[in-house]
């Protein structure tokens, strides 16, 4: 399967989720019926912070076209701190993805709190719609085309 | 800052006296130093005690076989749990491997002295009368008691020492027990290669001399290793006694310079004259890793496609790694075993499935892991059977990775490392 030659593929999006933050602006947005795109699955962690690279690097392993990780807005979490040190993983996770040739805009990070329910519904759009344009990954990396 | 004259155009028997004085002069009680084999064609860590055991020390041979950080963590492991008493009879052994000292003869003879380093004082007082009263008669372990015991010397490379202060930040080693002796560096060659050059060479040089003048003259040889080629830190970072190299005549004379109290200790004992520092040093340095910048350069490799062509998932990376530190590794444990059924499954969904299949992840979590601690000292290029540059890929990712946290690795054991701290106003072009 070689990139953008199959019409019916359609990104599958794995989201880690902040219990306190964007998993409850994930469930404002389901229950005030806002509609957005089907592409992702939801994973809810205690805190960004606890998410190890590892999880992103398994998922994408495994066959995700892209991660989405979202937690409370800096200043805001839970834990008094752990979105900062969230913050510093990903940036140094972002800066050798693009180093490995993983296209770093799979990996998106972005801040939702319990109350933008809208945001999330937006934010969700917006990387299925980042996804759908880089096309599905090639990772499990295949070396005969 | 003092200046070591240098006899027979032969900086590292320049060294080796040094160290001998040291010892003589009971200022450390042993020293960690690389030492030639009889056949010469390697050098091995040894740590000596006795003054007359250092016939062979040459901490300038251009060969990097082991980074030496782990050596010293491995002769920290008491130090850092506390005196329990089942870690403290495992670490003996440990050490002793580690050691690997050319001769069986000294092998034994440096067991004997390491459990009993009252014997050796007053083994070496005999060799000098006056001292050697005062040390008979002194009840050894009284004096221990009552002073701290003399350091033990450790000769490292600017990349080691970097590692070294990682480890301590990373609570794998302390410093205390050791006076760190910091030595400049050009580059090194692979085990390989260095073995085959000396087969090759001329009888009457030798080819630590041979490498010494190409690089001095600014020639970098075509076999130095990948690492070595791209290094910006020719110089260490932290020293507690630094021996200077670059920028001066190294046929003549070599450098010697107090960089902490510990180090000024032992520079005042040893009694040299104080003489200013090098005017060139500044530029020759500059000079230096201008040139390695250029040689990096050069240097493109498609990550990606080395790593799922070419990786045999040996995981020798990880095993020679300073950094990679975790008594257990994820990589070793059941998350990473399957049921065929999960591979059919996977083979299924893309119609193909390279196995072992997580080459990728594996290198990426290491990756992950260790970036912003890497000092790129490329020992893991070395150990690759497959001849991946990992090396050089760490080196790149690392620095960008470290450059992006405002910080580098080995700089300095002040700053906080990068991923146990934060500041609130940072980073935002992570986020959307």
């Amino acid at each position: 399967m070689t990139e953008g030659n199959n019409k019916d593929w359609s990104p599958r999006i794995v989201a880690f989720l902040c219990n306190w933050c964007s998993y409850a602006g994930a469930d404002l947005a389901g229950v005030s019926r806002m509609q957005y795109a089907p592409n992702i699955r939801i994973i809810r962690v205690p805190c960004s912070g606890r998410i190890n690279p590892l999880y992103i690097l398994s998922a994408l392993r495994q066959g995700a076209d892209g991660v989405l990780v979202s937690g409370c807005h800096p200043g805001d979490c839970h834990y008094i701190s752990g979105n900062y040190v969230a913050r510093r993983k990903f940036n140094m996770l972002k800066k050798f993805l693009e180093h490995v040739g993983i296209c770093p805009e799979r990996v998106q990070f972005s801040w939702v709190s319990a109350a933008e329910g809208a945001r999330f519904a937006a934010l969700v759009d917006k990387v299925a719609e980042d996804i759908k344009r880089i096309g599905p990954a090639k990772i499990p990396m295949v070396p005969v085309k | 800052m003092a200046i070591i004259k240098v006899k027979d155009n032969n900086p590292a028997a320049a060294i080796r006296e040094l160290l001998r004085t040291m010892l003589e002069k009971q200022l450390v009680s042993a020293i960690l130093v690389p030492q030639e084999i009889p056949s010469k064609k390697t050098v091995v860590q040894t740590l000596v005690s006795d003054p007359d055991k250092l016939d062979a020390v040459n901490p300038l041979a251009p060969i990097f076989s082991i980074n030496s950080a782990r050596i010293v963590v491995k002769m920290c492991i008491d130090q850092m749990t506390g005196p329990v008493s089942g870690q403290a009879v495992s670490e003996q052994p440990a050490e002793e491997k580690e050691a690997e000292p050319p001769e069986a003869e000294d092998s034994a003879s440096e067991q004997k002295q390491e459990q009993a380093p009252e014997q050796e004082q007053g083994k070496s007082g005999e060799q000098a009368p006056a001292e050697a009263q005062s040390a008979a008669e002194d009840e050894p372990a009284a004096a221990e008691g009552q002073s701290a015991p003399a350091p033990i010397a450790v000769v490292l490379r600017p990349c080691e020492i970097r590692a070294l202060i990682e480890l301590v930040k990373l609570q794998q080693a302390s410093l205390d027990p050791f006076l760190v002796i910091g030595v400049d560096c050009w580059g090194t060659y692979s085990v390989q290669d260095y073995a085959a050059m000396v087969t090759q060479g001329p009888q009457d040089s030798s080819v630590t001399a041979d490498f010494l003048k190409q690089v001095t003259a600014g020639n970098f040889p075509e076999e130095l290793r990948g690492a070595c080629r791209a290094c910006q830190y020719p110089v260490p970072t932290y020293a507690d006694l630094a021996i200077q190299l670059i920028g001066d005549d190294i046929s003549q004379q070599i450098r010697i310079e107090a960089q902490s109290e510990k180090g000024k200790e032992i520079f005042n004992a040893l009694g040299f004259e104080v003489t200013a520092e090098s005017k060139e040093r500044k530029s020759a340095v500059e000079k230096l890793k201008e040139a390695k910048k250029q040689l990096a350069e050069q240097d493109k490799a498609d990550f990606l496609e080395m790593i799922s062509s070419l990786c045999i998932n040996c995981h020798n990376c990880r095993a020679v790694c300073p950094i990679c530190y975790c008594k257990q590794c994820v990589f070793d444990g059941k998350v990473f075993e399957y049921p065929l059924e999960k591979y059919l499954n996977w083979s299924g969904k893309k119609g193909v499935l390279p196995v072992p299949p997580d080459k990728l992840l594996f290198h990426l979590t290491r990756m992950s892991h260790v970036a912003t601690s890497c000092v790129a000292c490329g020992q893991c290029e070395a150990a690759c059977p497959s001849g991946i540059p990992l090396g050089r890929i760490f080196q790149r990712i690392s620095t960008a990775a470290q450059e992006a946290l405002g910080y580098e690795a080995g700089r300095s054991l002040d700053d906080d490392l990068p991923l146990t701290t934060f500041r609130e106003n940072e980073l935002s072009a992570v986020e959307d």
